[in-house]
């Protein structure tokens, strides 16, 4: 019985060197089935392909004959040795890595400083920010408490411009007389004018 | 007598304190389940698994990155890697694929620090496989090898024709044949389809196969 594979070659009887178009096209066919072959190998193709290559494979020399190349080619693979670091190479990687994971502080020390630094950054930023830092505050009535005496500010003052003119106890009168009182400080009779 | 049996029985319990076991002489998954015990892994019984599976990592490095003269930190860099995450490996007898998997993705890494740092070449580049064709009639009087030499030879050849693989070839059939990876893991961690991830390993297969041909017909 002859393949596919095998039909394809022996119906375009024109060599590829003298027409290069349909060597291209034989070529990407070859590549189809070399690449099917290539994941029948791996087991990687489904159940219709899988018969596909299995009938090739039953009866195509040349499928049976790169089926065995690619077969020792994963034999070679598995068997290729390569160039390694003799004992004391290895022993001294060894030493390197435990020098290394040693030195590397612990993940738990790692996340203890970031809460630490998570904590100092929001403790700064509270008071550089003052009201806008983004951390939860108290209410507070400061607000009204500044407000309140720009808003009436004779109100809260008079009573004590009251207390400083007037004297706490009546001083009793002394040698001056009243008239000298008034030239020389005439401000006290003016304040008790402007209170009534 | 009880007495004398009582004695006994001590020493035996202190010479078991004192010498835990030796991580030398476990095997390879009761070493891994010792790494895995404790806050951290055990120094020695870590040391010891260093030892025993350093060559697989430089095996894996090697093929991946055949040209890269720095392979020896790369293979720092995947120990420090297993020591942090071993305790999350659930299966230790899967420790082997773990690694290489591990070293696996510590070279894409780099590997694409390097291609960031490097000329816009490489992935997007137009493949150079394509001059190559299979040639289907195969020769079958060819020499095939028959010495040692020839083997040896061989060897050269195979590596050398690897290393020469355009590397996103290279790397793809590297993680199938010496790793062996299905297609779905090669493309998840490669970062391609599934239908790319086939045709590459088909591709490089397809070259080395034309250029060792001499030696695989003789095998």
């Amino acid at each position: 019985m002859t393949s596919n594979f095998d039909s394809h070659n022996s119906n375009d009887q024109p060599s590829s060197a003298v027409n290069p178009n349909r060597s291209h096209s034989l070529n990407v066919m070859q590549r189809d089935r070399f690449e099917m072959l290539s994941a029948y190998l791996d087991g990687e193709v489904s159940a219709d392909e899988r018969r596909q290559v299995e009938e090739w494979l039953a009866n195509d020399p040349t499928v049976q004959r790169l089926h065995a190349r690619l077969l020792n080619l994963r034999q070679a693979f598995q068997t290729m040795s390569v160039p390694l670091s003799d004992q004391s190479s290895v022993q001294q990687t060894v030493d390197a890595v435990l020098a290394r994971v040693d030195r590397k502080p612990r993940l738990p020390l790692i996340w203890g400083g970031i809460a630490i630094a998570a904590v100092a950054i929001g403790a700064i930023s509270s008071v550089l920010l003052g009201e806008r830092s983004p951390l939860p505050q108290m209410a507070s009535t400061t607000n009204q408490e500044h407000v309140q005496p720009s808003q009436t500010p004779t109100d809260s003052e008079m009573p004590l411009l009251v207390a400083i003119d007037e004297p706490i106890a009546s001083l009793p009168k002394g040698p001056m007389s009243p008239s000298e009182l008034n030239q020389g400080n005439p401000l006290p009779s003016q304040a008790t004018d402007t209170i009534r | 007598m009880s007495h004398s049996l009582r004695l006994s029985w001590s020493t035996v319990e202190a010479r078991a304190a004192q010498v835990p076991v030796q991580a030398e002489k476990l095997s390879n998954f009761d070493l891994i389940l010792q790494c895995q015990s404790g806050h951290r892994p055990d120094t020695a019984a870590f040391a010891e698994l260093m030892r025993r599976y350093q060559s697989h990592v430089e095996r894996v490095l090697y093929h991946l990155a055949p040209d890269w003269q720095d392979r020896a930190d790369l293979a720092q860099e995947v120990w420090i890697r297993v020591y942090r995450n071993i305790k999350r490996l659930n299966e230790p007898g899967k420790f082997r694929g773990w690694l290489s998997r591990i070293a696996t993705n510590l070279f894409y890494d780099e590997l694409r620090k390097r291609k960031r740092n490097a000329s816009p070449l490489s992935l997007d580049a137009p493949l150079s496989v394509d001059d190559g064709e299979i040639d289907w009639e195969i020769a079958s009087d060819s020499p095939g090898p028959d010495e040692d030499l020839t083997t040896r030879e061989f060897y050269d050849q195979l590596r050398e024709a690897i290393a020469d693989l355009p590397e996103v070839f290279r790397t793809t059939i590297v993680l199938r044949e010496i790793q062996g990876m299905a297609y779905e893991e090669i493309a998840e961690i490669t970062g391609v389809s599934l239908g790319t991830v086939k045709s590459r390993i088909a591709r490089a297969r397809l070259r080395l196969q034309s250029q060792l041909q001499n030696y695989l017909d003789g095998v």
